[in-house]
Formats: structure tokens, C-alpha cells, sequence
């Protein structure tokens, strides 16, 4: 099976120069498995080029100063993250998105797509096709899906 | 003194190749346009591959190759701080002094500046900045002040306070090696008026922020509600940093009684705390070490020797004492002043670099007739090697790119979304740069000179 069978299709995504705000509103009406809210979007140029991925964890590491370590987080006030959120609500989606993409190409065997997800901690890869245009993500959730449809496929293990 | 370098220079092709390599290796450093690591590197094996130096005189020499003393001694003392790092010492210095301030913005910035001031004499300026910064961006979110005043501030505080010991700073390190001055002397020598520049500081600080830094009563709560004890990750291996970090200090104050090197007592310490610290992963801890900052060191030794060889170095002296006429005080000024604006533009490791031998050569022409200590202690030289320690430490803080502990803060404080303009720090660093030099003419003067 080829990735492009298993992936989503688009149906939505960020612009660079969309603010924080505007994006979790995004995240947070987005569609999927017809339920609204997503953990991530792609974030395309205005040529329609993948620059990078903002995910929840983005978000709250914007809310994050990178002075904190677990030693002076323990020292926080009550109310700190509740501050620091209101400081970076209008800062750029460019500012806090990651950039290293790790993609797909759409007929990449399902084997690299769980290779690359696993080794590289990702929860989920944008799916290119040959002209370098995001067509859709999969997420780990669906490479699951496929090795627990096998497993169940068996016959019931004996101990 | 070695024979060679008492010898004319000769102006042949291995000069004019040492030298080129020399100005296009510094050129390139100065521009920044490749690491200056790798230029280093690569200046120096040059120097190898083109046999201005063996590789014996490179590796083995005093007077051509590495400084193998400042290498262990920066190792051991990177080694030593990579271990207390975790313990959360430093945080907890950092808020219990915030707290002691009251949570007054004002006197938590007076009292950042001699905590970073002090830390960075017994520290290098680099490190000290780096545990000292993310504090203090913390307690002024906590404060809901700008920080980066703050931040300008530590950076003068650790160049001028790294300037008090022979640890302090990279160019007293460099200088104590080659002039085998010992910890004490610098403390002797160094530390009064450092103290002096301290207490100038902390002035210039109360009169210019004064007016400028206010918080609310309900704000000062939240540094005040601080457990600073929370920060302590690892009472144990605190006390054993504690412990190792007396130990090196004493050795420090006593390696010139005791005939060890400050490399030897650094080493010690290092070893003994990883010992003691029972890790049995010592790479990550080696890996922390700035090796690209030894590698420079490496690499600018071995630069320097080339062109000490060929006699560019001794070429330079001859032309410096032509210029002061052999007037001693005439040439501890210009040294000082020299060494300051020098160092506001440049980087001061390999400027010091550079001057330690050219010192050494116009002492060997100046006095002749002495050798080793005698010559390198005379004591009508004593006061130069104090005005490059001065001049080169102090003027890093002329500029934003004067000093690596100025670029530091210039990093952490961009990362967090606040940018320090060039300008900016300038407008802070180069009035106190000159009044601080300013003091240190008057004391040298005064003290080598005039009594």
C-alpha cells in the first residue's frame, strides 16, 4: 500500500503571516473524521509552497519563554503562562512553526512513512506529490490503524 | 628569551608568508564571515603545512606553540562549572540576592550587577552571563519590566569583574601564562581597582535608572513569594561543587607557594569532582566543554607562534619603542588605551594573543641582560602586563561585539523576542567603558608611577 491511499486530504491550512490567534481559531474549526479541531496544520507560502507545520505543541511552546528551564519553572507564579499566553496571541505563525519539514512523496511505502514518523517523534507527515505540492497528511493514527487491522485480520494468537 | 627572536628579522619569503597568512586569518576573524574556529584551524595548519613551524614547535614549544596552560586550565574549569550547572546553585543565588532586593527593581538590578560581577571573577564572563540572564529575564517578567537594561548592565558587570582574577577573563589567563604571574598577583594588582570600577558602576546604575524603574507592590509579591529553594535540584552533589569549588579556589590562591600551575589546580578540581559527582557518563559532560573556543585558542597559538618565528612580532616591538622612546608610563597608556579601543572592535583573545609575545620581545630589547623571570617580573614591565589585562578586558565593553559575554546577552535576549540594537548597547557601554578606563589610567598611574 502507497501512503496516498492511507493519507487526509487537505481541507485547510496557515499562512506565515497569520497570527496566532487567527491560527488556533483555524485549528479549532478544521474538520477531521468529521469532528472540528486538529493538533496541527500545514503552513503554506502564498505560492502555495510548504514552509512548515505548526501543532499544539508550537503553540504552547510560544507561550513557553525559552529563558524557563525545569529548575526556574518551578519558581513560576500563579498566573505566568496565563500572562506570557496574552503577550504572544498576535505574535506570527512564521515566528513559532516548525521549519524542519519532514515529508512524504504520495507513493512512499507505508514501511518509510512509520520509519520516518517513529525515528523523528513526529505525530504526523505532510504527503507531497511531484510537483512539491502538500496534498495531504498522515498521521500516525492511520499508519496504526493499518498494522492493527492486521493484527486483527489473524487468527487470534495462541499462548 | 630565545636567541631566535633576538635576532634581526629577516624579510624573506617565509616572512612575507607567515605575515600574509597572520592578516588574512585575522581578517577574515574580524569579518566573521567563516567561524573563527575554523579559521584558526586552518591559519595554523598553514603555518604547519608551509613549514613556518614544525609540528614539534607547534605542539611542544613555549615560545611558538600552544599554550597548553590556559587549554587545561579553561578544561578544567568548564569541566567543574558543566557539573555545578544542574545542581541549581546559581538560580538560587540569583533569587534569594532578588530577594534580598526587595523585589525592588532597582536594587535587584545593583545587586545583579555585583552577584555577576563577583561570579565572573571566579567564573568565566561567558558562563556567568549564561546563568545569570535567564534569571534575570524571569524576575523581570516577574516584575513586568524591561529586561534588557538589565541584561546590558551583567554583561559590563562580568567583563569588569572578570578583569579582578587571573580566571576572570580568557586575556588575564592568557597573560598570567606567559608572564607566570600567579592568582594572587592579579588579586594584588587587579582586584582594588576592579573594585573601585565596581562600586562606579553600581553609581552610574542608581543615578541613571532611578527615575526609570518602578513595579507594583502586588508585582514585587511575586518575587518575594519565590521559594528559592526549589531551585536546588541536587542538594548533594551542591555541596560536593561546593566543596571541590573551595578546594580549587584555595589551590588558586596558593599554586605560586606551592609551585603548581593554575592549569594543575583546575585539572585537579575537575577530576576530582568527577569523581566525586559518580557519574558513570562522563562524555555528555566532556561534550559540554566549548570546544570551539579551546580550538580557537588552539588554532591562534600556533598562528601566533609562526609569526613570532619569523620575527614579525619582534619587528612590531622595535617599531612600538620607537614610537614611545622607551617612556615606560608613556607606554603603559597607550598600551591601556590601545588595548581598550582595540578590544571594543576586535576580539580580545586574539589581540592579547598577539601582544603577550610583542611584550615579551620589547622587554628582551629593553633589558637585555635578564632572562626568564627576571625579565618577564621586571619590575618596571609589571606595570604593562596590568594595562593589557585592563585595557583588554575592559574595553570589551565598549561595544556590542566587544566581548563574547556582551554577544550572549545580545542572543538570549533576541531569542526571547527583545532586541538589543547596536546601538543600544553602545549608548551603556562605551561611556562606562571610558570612564572605566579612565579610572584604571589614574590608578595605574598613581600606583606604578607616581608612589
Amino acid at each position: 500500500m502507497k501512503v496516498k491511499e492511507i493519507m487526509n486530504p487537505i481541507t485547510d491550512h496557515l499562512s506565515p503571516e497569520d497570527t496566532l490567534q487567527s491560527a488556533v481559531v483555524k485549528m479549532r474549526t478544521t474538520v477531521r473524521e468529521d469532528r472540528p479541531g486538529v493538533k496541527g496544520l500545514v503552513v503554506l507560502n502564498e505560492r502555495g509552497e510548504l514552509v512548515g507545520v505548526l501543532t499544539i505543541k508550537d503553540v504552547l511552546r510560544a507561550a513557553i519563554p525559552v529563558y524557563l528551564d525545569t529548575r526556574l519553572s518551578k519558581l513560576s507564579w500563579d498566573g505566568m503562562l496565563e500572562e506570557m499566553a496574552r503577550k504572544v496571541a498576535c505574535r506570527r505563525v512564521k515566528e513559532f512553526m516548525s521549519k524542519r519539514l519532514v515529508t512524504v512523496p504520495e507513493d512512499a511505502p507505508l514501511m518509510a512513512c512509520a520509519d520516518l514518523l517513529i525515528q523523528e517523534k513526529m505525530q504526523r507527515l505532510p504527503v507531497l506529490n511531484k510537483d512539491n505540492r502538500v496534498v495531504g497528511i498522515v498521521y500516525i493514527k492511520d499508519i496504526f490503524n493499518v498494522v492493527s487491522q492486521i493484527f486483527l485480520d489473524q487468527e487470534k494468537c495462541k499462548l | 628569551m630565545s636567541p631566535e627572536i633576538a635576532t634581526p628579522t629577516q624579510f624573506d619569503t617565509t616572512f612575507w608568508i607567515a605575515t600574509t597568512i597572520f592578516i588574512v586569518a585575522y581578517g577574515i576573524i574580524i569579518s566573521e564571515k567563516i567561524h573563527k574556529t575554523i579559521v584558526a584551524v586552518c591559519g595554523a595548519s598553514l603555518m604547519l603545512i608551509l613549514h613556518i613551524l614544525d609540528q614539534h614547535e607547534a605542539f611542544h614549544l613555549e615560545e611558538f606553540g600552544v599554550d597548553w596552560n590556559v587549554i587545561f586550565l579553561l578544561i578544567g574549569m568548564m569541566t567543574i562549572i558543566n557539573l555545578m550547572k544542574p545542581t541549581g546553585l546559581f538560580e538560587y543565588i540569583a533569587i534569594k540576592s532578588a530577594k534580598l532586593a526587595k523585589g525592588e527593581p532597582l536594587r535587584i538590578m545593583m545587586i545583579f550587577a555585583v552577584v555577576t560581577g563577583v561570579l565572573s571573577a571566579l567564573l568565566d564572563n561567558v558562563t556567568t552571563v549564561l546563568l545569570i540572564a535567564p534569571v534575570t529575564l524571569f524576575i523581570c517578567d516577574a516584575l513586568d519590566v524591561d529586561p534588557i537594561p538589565y541584561l546590558i548592565m551583567e554583561a559590563i558587570a562580568s567583563n569588569v569583574g572578570g578583569t579582578a582574577t587571573l580566571i576572570g577573563d580568557p586575556p588575564n589567563i592568557m597573560i598570567a601564562s606567559k608572564a607566570k604571574l600567579t592568582f594572587m598577583d592579579f588579586i594584588y594588582h587587579l582586584a582594588p581597582v576592579v573594585i573601585v570600577l565596581m562600586v562606579v558602576l553600581i553609581g552610574v546604575i542608581k543615578v541613571v535608572f532611578t527615575p526609570k524603574l518602578k513595579s507594583s507592590p502586588k508585582l514585587r509579591q511575586r518575587v518575594l513569594a519565590m521559594d528559592e529553594r526549589a531551585a536546588i535540584t541536587d542538594p548533594v552533589m551542591l555541596k560536593k561543587s561546593l566543596f571541590v569549588l573551595a578546594v580549587v579556589l584555595l589551590g588558586f590562591a596558593f599554586h605560586g607557594a606551592l609551585h603548581y600551575e593554575p592549569a594543575t589546580v583546575a585539572l585537579f578540581g575537575a577530576g576530582l569532582l568527577l569523581l566525586l559527582s559518580k557519574t558513570k557518563e562522563p562524555h555528555h559532560i566532556l561534550a559540554e566543554i566549548e570546544w570551539p573556543t579551546l580550538f580557537f585558542f588552539i588554532g591562534l597559538f600556533i598562528i601566533i607562534g609562526g609569526v613570532v618565528k619569523v620575527g614579525l612580532i619582534s619587528w612590531m616591538s622595535i617599531k612600538m619603542l620607537a614610537i614611545t622612546q622607551g617612556n615606560l608610563l608613556g607606554t603603559s597608556m597607550l598600551l591601556l588605551w590601545f588595548s581598550a579601543i582595540a578590544s571594543a572592535v576586535i576580539d580580545n583573545i586574539p589581540y592579547v594573543a598577539t601582544m603577550n609575545p610583542l611584550i615579551i620581545d620589547m622587554a628582551g630589547q629593553l633589558w637585555p641582560e635578564e632572562t626568564g623571570i627576571a625579565l618577564l617580573q621586571h619590575p618596571d614591565l609589571m606595570p604593562l602586563w596590568w594595562s593589557l589585562a585592563l585595557g583588554a578586558c575592559l574595553g570589551g565593553n565598549g561595544t556590542l561585539i566587544g566581548a563574547s559575554a556582551n554577544v550572549i546577552v545580545v542572543g538570549l535576549a533576541e531569542r526571547q523576542g527583545k532586541k538589543i540594537s547596536f546601538f543600544r548597547f553602545f549608548a551603556y557601554g562605551t561611556p562606562i567603558m571610558l570612564l572605566t578606563v579612565l579610572i584604571s589610567t589614574v590608578y595605574i598611574w598613581l600606583r606604578y608611577y607616581v608612589f
